[in-house]
């Protein structure tokens, strides 16, 4: 009996693993959540849920709400319009530097600076994690749940949502290196 | 002129006796809306003038679906008061399923039921003017909403004819207030 015990907490600290969201990332979120100068954004699994419910008729609807519905949580922290962008950029990316993300992709150029991140388990994507800033814009964007990353980027395009045109060609890159600063 | 008057004082009335929110209910009968819309499935099918096929689909499942908007100031709705509010929805079950915070608008949605099928929705959205409750009965469909978010679809005109609609309606509540 408590063999059986041990058996079902350990794999409820597995799925519990694939399915929440980093704790580091999970904290700097919080950090914010009081701040009025950002916006924030949280969607549950419950909502990504929803897309269960439906059988698409065309291919691609199909492919993407079942890819939605694999996901178990989005949330984001975004402004276009704080003084102090990198800073929070900055702050963002030393709170990931005790968490198991690999670098999926990096941009720099003169007016943003751009991250990708993501953390697999099993072979499977478990977490995307996205920080841009720049000249007053600052985005932390966190997915996490089984990340599919072309369905993300074909959701991405043409969906007019700003802050998603940064994942439209997320499916097109390959992993880099383990997370440094 | 008489049988949309008509119609829609039918469409309120029926509106009173259906099941929604005892928290939503209860607050309705504490504060006085400014405005207060409620659709039917005839109703919103109408609204889509493009006659889009995804829309239809979008609102298949959607039964009645109630707007109201309070006046922060005149109702003396306070952050607790609103709070208190955001407390009996968790109470009455209500699991959140999308929520937006910054400085000017506080935006929180949630599902009532087992997912993926709810049998009842509710917004809340709270700006420092105003607080807009939407409960809706049944659900949308999910993946016409994918759809229709790629594509070229005009959800602002859809919105702005809603807004006309309740434009009027609050028009006609301070020409009564008035008299």
């Amino acid at each position: 009996m408590k063999k059986l015990i041990v058996i079902v907490l350990l794999i409820d600290l597995i799925a519990f693993r694939v399915n929440a969201q980093d704790a580091a990332i999970s904290s700097m979120f919080d950090k914010y959540a009081d701040n009025e100068d950002l916006t924030k954004v949280t969607i549950t699994s419950k909502m990504f849920d929803l897309f269960t419910e439906f059988e698409p008729e065309d291919p691609e609807t199909k492919e993407l709400t079942e890819a939605i519905s694999k996901l178990k949580g989005l949330k984001i922290l975004a402004s276009d319009s704080i003084q102090n962008a990198n800073q929070y950029y900055q702050e963002a990316a030393s709170s990931i530097q005790s968490s198991n993300f690999e670098e999926l992709m990096s941009v720099r150029d003169g007016k943003e600076n751009m991250r990708f991140l993501i953390k697999e388990n099993g072979g499977k994507i478990s977490e995307l994690l996205m920080l841009v800033g720049g000249n007053h814009k600052f985005v932390a964007l966190d997915l996490y749940g089984e990340i599919d990353l072309k369905q993300i980027s074909k959701l991405s395009r043409g969906m007019k949502i700003n802050g998603m045109e940064y994942l439209e060609n997320i499916d097109k890159q390959g992993k880099k290196k383990p997370a440094e600063h | 002129m008489k049988y949309l008057v008509a119609l829609s004082t039918c469409l309120i009335f029926a509106s009173a006796a259906w099941a929604q929110s005892k928290s939503i209910a209860q607050f309705q009968k504490d504060h006085t809306t400014a405005q207060a819309l409620y659709f039917y499935p005839s109703t919103l099918r109408m609204i889509n003038l493009e006659k889009n096929p995804d829309y239809y689909q979008l609102v298949k499942h959607v039964e009645k679906l109630q707007f109201l908007a309070f006046d922060k100031k005149e109702q003396s709705l306070n952050a607790s008061r609103i709070q208190q509010l955001l407390q009996a929805l968790q109470q009455e079950n209500y699991t959140t399923l999308f929520s937006l915070h910054n400085k000017d608008n506080h935006i929180q949605i949630y599902a009532l039921g087992e997912t993926p099928v709810p049998e009842e929705m509710v917004a809340v959205v709270n700006n420092p003017e105003s607080l807009y409750l939407v409960t809706m009965e049944g659900f949308v469909d999910m993946s016409s909403l994918l759809k229709l978010m790629k594509s070229d679809f005009d959800f602002g005109k859809v919105a702005d004819i809603m807004k006309t609609t309740a434009d009027k309606e609050g028009d006609h509540r301070k020409n009564d207030n008035a008299n």
